[in-house]
């Protein structure tokens, strides 16, 4: 069990962290995801131990390790049971990777033991057969995996994983990105890592934690983040988003896309958030022949292969964006007509 | 910017607030140490008094020793330019015939020790030289004066021109091309490019060059004494061998600290604005421009070369050759030359180990705990640099006299005085060692649940030591070179190859100079090829 309260650090006169509330399960692994200098990077250090709170506590498997003034205490990283997995990897060049995965084991002194934790920890890395290689030997793969056997080797009580796939080819960093979380999932380990790739961050995470400017604004699963973001930023920052005024009342929402299904917690004058999913298209060639939904014209197209986002003139102004299939799609110029398919989410008119 | 900035923070000032004691008290007790012999000489300057301090300071002999020394600078340093730009330009970026030869040749004379050079010079061209001899059967029996400002002069820039030569090529090997093939795209020709873009770029650098060249002959003590120009280093020498107050050479000496002072102010001033040069011109591209055709000037341009490098490398290690041959056959004994190789080599590996471990606290400490304090140890250990070897070791020479009479005399004096004059060498290259281990390794080692001391036992240091062995072998060398300090501070009857010259030489027994001399040289070739094989290497 990890947990931050109240948890404040500045640099200077720049607030990088505050009010910062955190908690995580053991055995889940949580993103932690902003924009870059909202604070995130700093927070992984200061579970690590490389920076200390101004305020608020930390907490790591039952220990409080840091607390901030009055009665402030900071455990040094090395007594924090943490293991860190760093962005450019820092992995030691001048020793093997058998002796990098080793560093951390000095409880366990030489022999049988500790060979067999290595020998584990290189099998769980899908390592074999590297033991003697030196670090720049290895392809960046290869890299990540070394230090992320390293940081697991003396089964830290959590591991920290500081944007570990941003030093990849977008080629590569899925294939790694399944590989770690294999390898992670079976260490059984908890993990905490930054990301400002909110792809990443959905796709790999049990648990996301979305901070803006110092703060955590959201934590959630990525299913309800996606689908139930707690603010308009945060559903900006998760995915692409439609915004479109209207009022809401008893569960509807009225807006220039008709009148939806709506859900949210405020009522009368909104903001409603529709993901570009959830906008339908049908082709009209005849204007009579509206039935369902709102007529729109289509601005421009860009195809991804699996999908395609349309960009679309509604013929009440406002501008907004349909994801369909990689299917044949519509020319720009097209007329079409905008249907909602599910819940639009309302959000107080700011 | 914004994630510029943020790197920054989390790179340096977010660190522990306190490094290690195991950091910081070794690198204030070193911090200490340097500063001990330029507090001492302020002191004793001070002894009898500011009124005679500035008495001494306004003597008209002063004024007469701080103008020559100011013209022998002055002299030096602009030959040394005029000699070195062609010569860099040339074998970097034209079709010379024979370019990289030259260009390793070029550079060699920087192997030569000032007084090995002004020995040469001595035993050439001085009376009873081997020119007069030569020329004394067609009836010539006086030749041009040698000694004073002329020989000095050349023997300075015959020996330290290699300084502008090597800055000057980096400079031209970094140039972006794309900035000299823009100016021929607007339709400046060749010439015209090279005065109006190139020159302009290399100006840092020839600056750079010119005023280490200032600063070798300002300090410089063997080429001057030999060629008996009366600069600051003889006099304050001759000051302190003869005058029973021995005050006068310490005002001396200060005046000199200060005067290298002013100077390697302005050499930190360009040397910054070098580096943002460097870092501005943005390339992806191979640097270093096109070749040049020289045309009917191919020929010019190779007596060119092929004149500097005999004046500065061939004759002197013809001379050196030619006296050995004649020590050898008149039966020099060569066992005095092993006894005093075994004492430079002993002495000098002390210097380099000492250095060495002086310097890692106080690189450390630079690197990864930057703030003012960590700064001011850091300017504090360059204060090697100010100190002329001859200054430092008479304000050791009188601190060893009066406070320390048992430390007076030994050999762990002298190993003091060469850590301390070279400690520079050794911060630079464990800094730019430790600049290269990335910080999170050592964060990596804290988290893996190594405390600090032992991050930097078993991460930080082995990750570095390569630069640590650089920085001590080049400590190592230089201490063999060192000339004044050894003079004044060896132990009585401690020999090394240096001071074997400087006996030999001062006494005309050129002969008896020879061995050392050359034993030094080829010394002194292997931290130059080294540099040479890391300028191909890049």
């Amino acid at each position: 069990m990890i947990r931050l309260s109240g948890v404040a650090k500045s640099f200077g006169g720049h607030q990088a962290v505050h009010d910062l509330d955190l908690e995580l399960a053991r055995g889940s692994i949580l993103a932690l995801l902003g924009p870059s200098g909202c604070g995130k990077t700093t927070t992984l250090r200061l579970l690590a131990g490389f920076e200390s709170p101004n305020a608020g506590e930390i907490e790591i498997a039952g220990r409080t390790v840091a607390r901030g003034a009055p009665r402030a205490t900071n455990t040094p990283p090395e007594k924090r049971r943490v293991g860190m997995v760093f962005q450019d990897y820092a992995l030691f060049a001048h020793l093997t990777v058998a002796q990098n995965v080793a560093y951390g084991l000095k409880g366990i002194s030489r022999g049988k033991k500790r060979y067999a934790r290595i020998a584990e920890v290189l099998s769980l890395a899908h390592l074999e057969g590297l033991e003697d290689r030196m670090p720049h030997e290895l392809s960046g793969g290869q890299q990540q995996r070394v230090a992320l056997a390293r940081a697991l080797a003396p089964e830290p009580a959590v591991v920290l994983l500081d944007e570990p796939f941003s030093n990849l080819d977008a080629a590569l960093r899925v294939e790694v990105r399944s590989e770690m979380r294999e390898i992670l999932t079976a260490a059984r380990a908890t993990a905490i890592f930054v990301t400002h790739d909110q792809a990443e961050a959905l796709s790999f995470a049990d648990e996301v934690a979305v901070m803006f400017e110092g703060s955590v604004v959201q934590v959630a699963p990525p299913e309800d983040l996606y689908h139930r973001p707690a603010t308009r930023g945060v559903a900006e920052f998760v995915g692409e988003a439609n915004f479109v005024p209207g009022t809401a009342e008893d569960g509807r929402l009225r807006c220039a896309l008709g009148d939806v299904p709506a859900c949210g917690e405020c009522a009368g004058a909104v903001e409603a958030m529709l993901r570009p999913e959830a906008l339908h298209l049908r082709s009209l060639r005849d204007e009579q022949e509206i039935e369902a939904g709102v007529g729109a014209t289509v601005l421009a197209r860009e195809f991804y292969g699996h999908d395609q986002l349309l960009k679309l003139r509604l013929d009440s102004g406002p501008v907004l964006c349909s994801r369909l299939g990689g299917g044949p799609g519509f020319k720009p110029g097209e007329r079409v007509a905008v249907e909602v398919q599910g819940q639009a989410l309302v959000f107080p008119r700011p | 910017m914004i994630a510029a900035g943020r790197k920054h923070r989390s790179g340096t000032g977010a660190r522990s607030p306190r490094p290690p004691a195991a950091v910081w008290i070794p690198a204030l007790l070193v911090a200490a140490a340097m500063t001990l012999p330029l507090f001492y000489l302020v002191l004793r300057s001070l002894e009898n008094g500011l009124g005679e301090l500035l008495e001494v300071m306004l003597r008209e002999k002063t004024l007469g020793v701080l103008a020559r020394s100011v013209v022998l600078a002055a002299v030096v340093t602009a030959a040394s330019v005029a000699i070195a730009v062609p010569l860099a330009w040339l074998t970097a970026r034209t079709d010379l015939p024979g370019r990289r030869v030259w260009a390793v040749l070029a550079a060699l004379p920087l192997v030569i020790p000032s007084y090995v050079g002004g020995f040469v010079l001595v035993s050439m061209f001085g009376p009873r030289g081997l020119l007069q001899d030569a020329l004394a059967p067609l009836g010539v029996e006086r030749l041009p004066e040698i000694y004073g400002l002329p020989g000095a002069a050349l023997a300075l820039t015959l020996f330290s021109y290699p300084y502008v030569l090597l800055t000057v090529k980096g400079a031209l090997r970094g140039m972006d091309p794309a900035l000299e093939e823009a100016s021929r795209s607007l339709g400046s020709g060749g010439p015209s490019t090279f005065f109006r873009v190139t020159l302009p770029q290399l100006r840092p650098a020839i600056v750079a060059g010119a005023l280490l060249v200032a600063l070798y002959s300002l300090s410089d003590f063997g080429a001057v004494s030999l060629l008996q120009f009366d600069s600051f280093s003889r006099e304050i020498y001759t000051q302190y061998r003869s005058a029973f107050d021995r005050t006068p050479a310490a005002i001396l000496g200060l005046m000199l600290v200060a005067l290298t002072g002013a100077i390697l102010a302005l050499e930190a001033r360009t040397r910054g604005r070098a580096r943002y040069h460097r870092s501005s011109a943005g390339s992806v591209r191979p640097r270093g421009g096109a070749t040049v055709t020289l045309g009917r000037w191919r020929w010019p341009a190779f007596f060119f070369c092929g004149l500097v490098v005999l004046l500065a490398l061939a004759v002197p290690v013809g001379v050196l050759v030619f006296w050995l041959a004649r020590g050898l056959a008149s039966g020099e004994p060569l066992r005095l030359l092993w006894g005093a190789a075994f004492n430079s080599v002993y002495v000098s590996a002390l210097a380099a180990v000492v250095a060495a471990l002086a310097a890692l606290p106080v690189a450390i400490l630079a690197v990864r705990f930057p703030g003012w304090v960590a700064g001011f140890i850091e300017r504090l250990s360059y204060l090697g640099y100010a100190l002329p070897g001859i200054v430092l070791a008479l304000s050791l020479v009188f601190f060893g006299a009066n406070y320390a009479p048992g430390l007076y005399g030994t050999l762990a004096l002298l190993v003091f005085a060469y850590a301390v004059h070279f400690l520079p060498q050794t911060v630079g290259a464990t800094r730019a060692a430790l600049l290269q281990v990335s910080p999170s390794m050592e964060e990596a080692a804290r988290g893996l649940g190594r405390g600090p001391t032992r991050v930097i036992a078993t991460v930080t240091a082995p990750l570095a030591s390569s630069g640590i062995i650089a920085g001590s072998a080049l400590v190592f060398l230089t201490t063999m070179k060192e000339l004044p300090a050894t003079l004044l501070l060896a132990p009585l009857g401690f020999d090394t190859l240096a001071t074997s010259i400087w006996t030999a030489t001062s006494e005309a027994f050129f002969a008896r100079a020879a061995a050392p001399a050359l034993l030094l040289v080829l010394f002194s070739t292997v931290p130059m090829y080294l540099l040479v094989v890391r300028e191909r290497a890049q």
